[in-house]
């Protein structure tokens, strides 16, 4: 079972590594990033405000962007008929692809907020800023993961996504930014919250994607 | 109890018994609505607070029951359409879909002018408003969806498992009062330990949601039988 699950996460990581999915993902936020100062205008007081919530509606807008290809492809040239005939279950098929989602989405994200955060506003290091992206990017892609599954059968193609998508984000960036902004470095209670979110959202939302992926395929 | 239903999912039988029921309920919608509003426009006494503009609240309150209501009948419809598998029932959470957007444009309008003289401003972001919002954009994101499988028979079951999905935002709207410290008030009629509105209030607000309720099935008993009769043309125009 493990063997399988790796090898099905190596080949969703060379799709998306050597397919460019995932260096478009980081440069899209690094673009959409770039929004942020450009529109400050001349306040200095704006740019410390703004720059952890420019952060994080960075992060939710390259999560959407990469949202799209997730399920796409593999259901158009037949993978996952190929996986339904070779008995490979699901849940691990789903498992791969939303780690794969994190790994391009999220964790390049995480590592280089820091760097965006001292280039955005010139304060150094936020404790908070990282744990909330660390505990929020998952819950993203997990939300994500079924509404990207319910598109499947449609010709038209990504801004509904996109639409039906961002009302259930709304909570994390609520929650995320309210902990972000925080300057005490103690766990608080919108951290608590994110934690449950992601721990009910692991076992909730892969388990509606494979109800809805077994719906469309068959 | 599926026995039961299996005789009313033949949508010829289900159109015979909605005929009578949507005529029934226009008639009673506009007594309803006709009493309450009398009532509530010259017989209600003024707050001693907002004074006049209290009036309002009559078409505010019951629309967003009205809203809430809706949303809750296509959650249990698509959730009876996933577990059953009726494709009657998948119409009739389309078409209540529009009907909810309205009533739920009608609440956000009439909330925003009733909070420009008591609250001093026509919107806030607070917990309530924010998440009736969100029911809003939801509902259009339903009406996207279903729109963009136009050409497919696939939307249903995604339309269904969407509204599923979406019935996370009801508990949120209900509880946002009480959870959060809101400019919105607290719920003051459906609460334990009865209403904290006085009678003389609450007995139009009743008799105007009421009136309300019906106009919500009418409305929504007229959008069933015209996708019926649009479904059925087409399958007639198909077959030749």
């Amino acid at each position: 079972m493990y063997k399988v699950f790796l090898t099905i996460f190596k080949k969703e990581l060379k799709d998306n590594f050597l397919n460019n999915k995932a260096w478009f993902t980081v440069a899209f936020f690094l673009l959409c990033l770039l929004v942020f100062p450009l529109s400050f205008g001349a306040s200095s007081n704006l740019q410390k405000d703004i720059s952890i919530p420019a952060i994080w509606i960075s992060a939710l807008f390259a999560n959407l962007i990469a949202l799209d290809q997730m399920y796409k492809e593999d259901y158009s040239d037949g993978t996952f008929t190929y996986y339904l005939i070779n008995n490979i279950p699901f849940s691990i098929v789903v498992c791969a692809k939303c780690l794969c989602h994190w790994f391009f989405s999220g964790l390049p994200i995480i590592i280089l907020s820091p760097f965006c955060l001292y280039v955005l506003s010139g304060t150094s290091f936020s404790y908070n800023l990282i744990i909330t992206l660390i505990i929020g990017t998952p819950i993203l892609t997990l939300i994500g993961s079924p509404l990207s599954a319910l598109m499947l059968g449609s010709n038209v193609r990504g801004p509904i996504l996109t639409f039906i998508t961002l009302p259930f984000y709304f909570p994390i960036i609520i929650f995320g930014i309210m902990g972000a902004s925080q300057s005490n470095y103690n766990f608080n209670a919108e951290l608590y919250l994110l934690l449950a979110m992601l721990s009910i959202g692991i076992v909730i939302f892969p388990l509606l994607t494979i109800k809805i992926l077994k719906s469309t395929i068959n | 109890m599926i026995k039961y239903l299996h005789k009313y999912a033949n949508p010829n039988n289900f159109l015979r018994i909605i005929k009578p029921f949507r005529l029934i309920s226009l008639y009673l919608a506009i007594l309803l609505i006709t009493c309450g509003l009398i009532m509530s426009l010259f017989f209600s006494p003024p707050d001693y607070q907002q004074s006049e503009t209290v009036r309002i609240m009559y078409i505010h309150v019951s629309s967003a029951w009205i809203s809430l209501l809706a949303y809750v009948a296509i959650f249990f419809f698509s959730l009876f359409y996933i577990i059953w598998k009726f494709p009657l029932f998948i119409l009739i959470a389309k078409e209540v879909t529009t009907i909810g957007v309205t009533f739920t444009l009608i609440t956000l309008i009439t909330g925003s002018l009733w909070g420009k003289p008591t609250w001093g401003t026509y919107w806030v972001w607070d917990a309530r408003l924010t998440s009736f919002l969100i029911l809003l954009f939801i509902y259009l994101g339903l009406i996207f969806l279903e729109k963009s499988f136009k050409y497919s028979s696939q939307g249903d079951s995604s339309f269904a498992y969407l509204a599923v999905i979406g019935g996370i935002n009801l508990p949120i709207i209900k509880f946002s009062v009480d959870w959060w410290n809101t400019l919105h008030q607290p719920a003051s009629v459906i609460r334990g330990g009865g209403p904290t509105i006085s009678s003389d209030i609450l007995t139009p607000l009743l008799i105007m949601s009421l009136g309300t309720v019906f106009l919500f099935v009418y409305l929504t008993l007229t959008n069933i039988i015209s996708a019926i009769n649009e479904k059925k043309l087409i399958a007639r125009a198909s077959r030749k």
